[in-house]
């Protein structure tokens, strides 16, 4: 019995230590190889980005003769100049529609999260599960009367139609990251608010919403670029030219350059330079955001 | 305040806005796929289910039913394996983590629109990137008609797995750092192989971060809609038509809105297939923590 | 300042009954523990009186007006929270002038405030401070400073020292308790550590089970335990608690050790009792009850022996130093009190004391 106890265990010692030589000699060739293979990947990745930047600043000439890959000849920033003017108005709008569309986002899922997370109230959770569903709603399932309702109430092709269902679509999610959040702030925080004498409001304002902080930086960076990058409301509720997001631009532009594909890159560029910036500014917070609820592309 | 009352004065910003702009359309839409309606003007005749019995001799939609399946086959495998192993290979090598990290994440920050617009240039024939890539790379026997009627719905699809794998690697790398590392040097000094400590503890307590990824693939999938629009419309001959394309085009092309609600109701029920078990274990869950 | 009334206060979480009728009048200006073990509705209580939980039946009344529908705001309390409570994104000073600046107080009789309250508490280099920025023992400083400032009838305290380690909760405890000997206010203060109660208290409430089991101060519990729930419960070591029965002139305890006790003349002989004896009231003997030992341990001042006599175990501190092993045998005699209990109702019936030999 002690025999093959110690047998045992020597075999098993013996296992670790060949496997761990074995894996002294393989390290540095493993490891090499990983990097090799993650820095071809990355690469690969880039790409489609690196093409872009790469085609809008060449002339038509220049990618016809030398290909697209082939070094600029000469760096043509005015397509970017013109693709900035073209695209300028629905740049606008974009911002006139996400902006608004943001913060209203923000105050009534708040308020929503603030309720659901703190407030002890039959049909709590009840609530809390329509609103997870919710969140999986198909835009699809709403196109037709949204539009519908929003001819009928004289709203259609204005601001106002986009940034009503921009924060109708966001209600969900940003209510359950916000509710999650409130979730990890202690309760004690209101008590001693209400022993303060602070109202319910007092104390949502000027305790729970400033400690939300992290997670409101995160629901910004993430709402402005899904409001922005929305493409389906901004076709189905606009008519003329005035009230399009950029993603609609971006289509028009497309259509009116055809083969002028170095303007249909620097109009690609353009129209994504607000969310890259955000993004590349916050990445943190956007990564956090994400990882907060994550439901959504 | 009335302390009963209170918590509904907090939701009620948020029940009155989703309520009319929101929860009524999703009845509407149920009952306007029950009608004959053309465009917004008048409503239309009640028809029963007419228009879901046509949808079934219906090619247009059929065929799109069926490109809807190839994307979610091919969503669910290509971008959640790809970005596991990215996660995997960014979580191992350290170097120039957070560079690697941001190219990796960045088609995060684009929209549909810009992703279709740029991979319509990539597809474009011999000038467009990739061709004038394996050009280069003297792949030329490879190259075929990217956006032609065999291909389209393929390619539409590597567009958006470009993006959809970005989200995922977000999600597997998060999912990855939140494995305590303990964990894995317990195994390391049990004697695990790498190959044993990946499939004996890093996967399975990856789980949480798959369930998202995967039901994440399964959504996008069922419901792509704008990266149609901006790559192809649909085309060429509807070889790249899906299911949500479809919808938008009966509707806001043909003005047949009753019969596009039906397709709306479609693809909600199958998303609901989806979601439904879902959020059942989040209801169980909720249960446990909040009583 | 004022004195709190409790009248048959009773407190229901849907089915459960928390709270089941307690009746507790606290003087103004006192200083009265709730002690109890987990989950007999301590915070419960506290929490009805600050207004945070609605009272399901009964009354509670501050300063001779009931508060029963008042908001925590009208009650004129503060209450200082286990995990203090501050809030993170406040420095110092704005945590402790929170309830001033929403009452609209001006600013200089802000400022006179806080700069007292932090005088008093030593807090005045961290008034710029966030509570991320401070130790323990300095948050639970600005959580009485808070608590301070507001000036309240009652302060109300849920387990303040729980989370310090041990050094630092014994001298917050003085800090507490002087602070309250300057100030006068009436405070209600929850803890499961009876040693806290014991030190702090003008009165100390020992609860179980949502129920009042004693209210007296420390000294009334520790001698005079109406229970067997308070006896166990005060005191620490806690009490031996041996079955015996009366008999001629004492008790005889199971294994057939006569005591001659003075003061139990007035039972019948032959009924049962629970004998309680404090660990440091035995002393050695010749003969007397037989503890079999497994444990001593020496402490410098005493030792503690762990041990059995008949089949309960028992604990006695001794003064000599004794190096006992497992399986010896010591007799001790009990020297202070023997306190009987019924042994049906738990109820103390009396205290015998021990007829000294010589
Ligand atoms: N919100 C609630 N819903 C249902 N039961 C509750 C609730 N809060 C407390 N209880 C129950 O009421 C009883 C008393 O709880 P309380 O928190 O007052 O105990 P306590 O004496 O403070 O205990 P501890 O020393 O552990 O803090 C417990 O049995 C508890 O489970
Ligand atoms: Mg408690």
């Amino acid at each position: 019995m002690t025999d093959t106890t110690t047998h045992m265990t020597n075999s098993s010692a013996d296992v670790v230590n060949s496997s761990s030589l074995r894996e002294r000699i393989e390290e540095p060739f493993m490891r090499g190889g990983q990097i090799a293979l993650l820095v071809l990947l990355a690469l690969v990745f880039f790409l489609p980005v690196a093409g872009t930047l790469l085609t809008a600043i060449r002339t038509i000439p220049d990618i016809t003769q030398n290909g697209s890959w082939a070094l600029p000849l000469s760096y043509e920033w005015s397509n970017l100049s013109l693709a900035f003017m073209k695209m300028l108005p629905y740049l606008k709008a974009s911002a006139i529609i996400t902006l608004p569309s943001v913060a209203g986002t923000l105050l009534v899922s708040m308020m929503a999260g603030y309720a659901l997370s703190r407030m002890r109230f039959e049909g709590r959770i009840w609530m809390f599960l329509v609103i997870v569903s919710l969140s999986f709603v198909p835009v699809h399932t709403q196109l037709i009367p949204v539009f519908k309702l929003m001819s009928d109430l004289g709203l259609h092709d204005t601001f106002w139609a986009q940034i009503i269902v921009h924060i109708m679509r966001q209600i969900p999610f940003a209510v359950l990251i916000m509710t999650n959040f409130f979730n990890t702030v202690p309760g004690e925080l209101r008590e001693a608010g209400r022993i303060d004498g602070a109202s319910e409001w007092t104390i949502f304002q000027r305790i729970y919403v400033p400690v939300a902080r992290p997670a409101l930086s995160a629901l910004i960076v993430l709402e402005f670029t899904w409001i922005w990058n929305d493409l389906l409301w901004g076709l189905v509720l606009t008519q003329g030219a005035g009230k399009k997001p950029v993603t609609v631009g971006i289509l028009a532009f497309q259509g009116e350059y055809e083969i002028a594909w170095n303007m249909v890159a620097s109009g690609a560029v353009i129209a994504a330079i607000p969310t890259l910036i955000v993004f590349l500014a916050f990445q943190k917070h956007f990564i956090r955001g994400m990882t907060m609820g994550s439901v959504k592309g | 305040m009335n302390a009963r009352l209170t918590p509904w004065l907090f939701l009620m910003p948020a029940i009155v806005i989703y309520g009319i702009f929101g929860a009524y359309p999703i009845f509407q839409t149920f009952a306007i796929s029950l009608t004959d309606q053309v465009g917004v003007a008048a409503p239309g005749k009640f028809v029963g289910l007419q228009n879901y019995a046509a949808l079934l001799h219906d090619d247009y939609f059929l065929n799109s039913l069926k490109h809807t399946g190839i994307w979610v086959i091919a969503f669910l495998l290509v971008p959640n394996t790809l970005a596991i192993s990215i996660a995997l290979l960014v979580k191992q090598t350290f170097w120039g983590a957070s560079l690697i990290k941001t190219v990796f994440f960045l088609p995060l920050a684009l929209s549909f629109a810009i992703v279709g617009v740029i991979w319509g240039w990539i597809y474009e024939p011999d000038v467009g990137l990739l061709d004038q890539l394996l050009i280069g790379l003297g792949l030329d026997g490879l190259i075929v008609e990217w956006l032609g009627p065999d291909a389209a719905n393929y390619s539409v699809i590597a567009a958006a797995a470009w993006r959809q794998t970005a989200f995922a690697t977000v999600i597997f790398l998060a999912g990855l750092s939140a494995i305590p590392q303990e964990l894995l040097e317990a195994a390391k000094v049990d004697g695990g192989t790498r190959r044993q400590i990946f499939f004996r503890i890093t996967l399975p307590l990856l789980k949480p971060a798959s369930t998202i990824a995967v039901s994440s693939a399964l959504i996008q999938a069922l419901l792509a809609t704008e990266i149609v629009l901006t790559m192809t419309e649909g085309g060429p001959f509807g070889s790249s038509e899906v299911v949500g394309y479809r919808m938008y085009m009966e509707t806001f092309w043909n003005y047949k809105f009753g019969y596009g609600a039906s397709i709306g109701v479609i693809v909600t029920l199958m998303t609901a297939a989806f979601v439904v078990p879902y959020v059942r274990r989040m209801a169980k869950a909720q249960e446990r923590d909040w009583s | 300042m004022a004195h709190v009334t409790i009248n048959q206060v009773i407190k229901n979480y849907g089915a459960v009954q928390a709270i089941k009728g307690i009746d507790v009048e606290i003087e103004d200006g006192e200083f009265v523990a709730l002690v109890g073990p987990s989950g007999c509705g301590k915070t419960t209580l506290l929490r009805m009186i600050a207004g945070l939980e609605d009272i399901s039946g009964g009354t509670i009344s501050i300063g001779g007006k009931v508060v029963n529908g008042l908001q925590p705001k009208a009650r004129d309390i503060a209450m200082v929270f286990q995990n203090y409570a501050l809030y993170p994104h406040m420095k110092v000073a704005d945590n402790m002038s929170f309830s001033m600046q929403l009452a609209g107080a001006s600013k200089n009789e802000i400022k006179t405030k806080v700069e007292d309250a932090a005088r008093i508490l030593n807090l005045e280099p961290y008034l710029e401070r966030f509570p991320r920025e401070l130790s323990g023992g300095q948050r639970q400083r600005v959580a009485m400073g808070r608590a301070i400032v507001r000036n309240p009838k009652v302060f109300l305290f849920d387990e303040p020292l729980s989370n310090l380690d041990a050094k630092l909760r014994v001298s917050m405890r003085a800090e507490i308790k002087s602070l309250h000997q300057r100030l006068g206010t009436t405070a209600v203060y929850v803890t499961h550590d009876q040693i806290e109660a014991m030190t702090m208290a003008d009165k100390i409430v020992v609860m179980s089970a949502g129920r009042i089991e004693q209210v007296g101060t420390p000294l009334e519990l520790y001698d005079e335990p109406a229970n067997l729930f308070v006896a166990a419960f005060i005191g620490s070591p806690s009490m031996n608690l041996l079955s015996a029965e009366i008999c001629d002139g004492g008790v005889r305890f199971v294994d057939g050790t006569v005591l001659q006790l003075s003061g139990t003349e007035v039972f019948n002989t032959d009924r049962r009792v629970i004998a309680g004896i404090r660990p440091d009231a035995f002393e050695l003997a010749e003969q007397g009850l037989t503890v079999q030992v497994e444990v001593t341990e020496p402490t410098g001042a005493e030792t503690q022996v762990v041990g059995q006599i008949g089949d309960t175990p028992v604990t006695c501190l001794m003064r000599e130093r004794i190096s006992g092993r497992y399986g010896d045998v010591l007799h001790v005699l009990p020297q202070g009190p023997v306190h009987l209990f019924d042994p049906d109702t738990g109820l103390r019936i009396g205290t015998a004391r021990a007829v000294l030999k010589n």
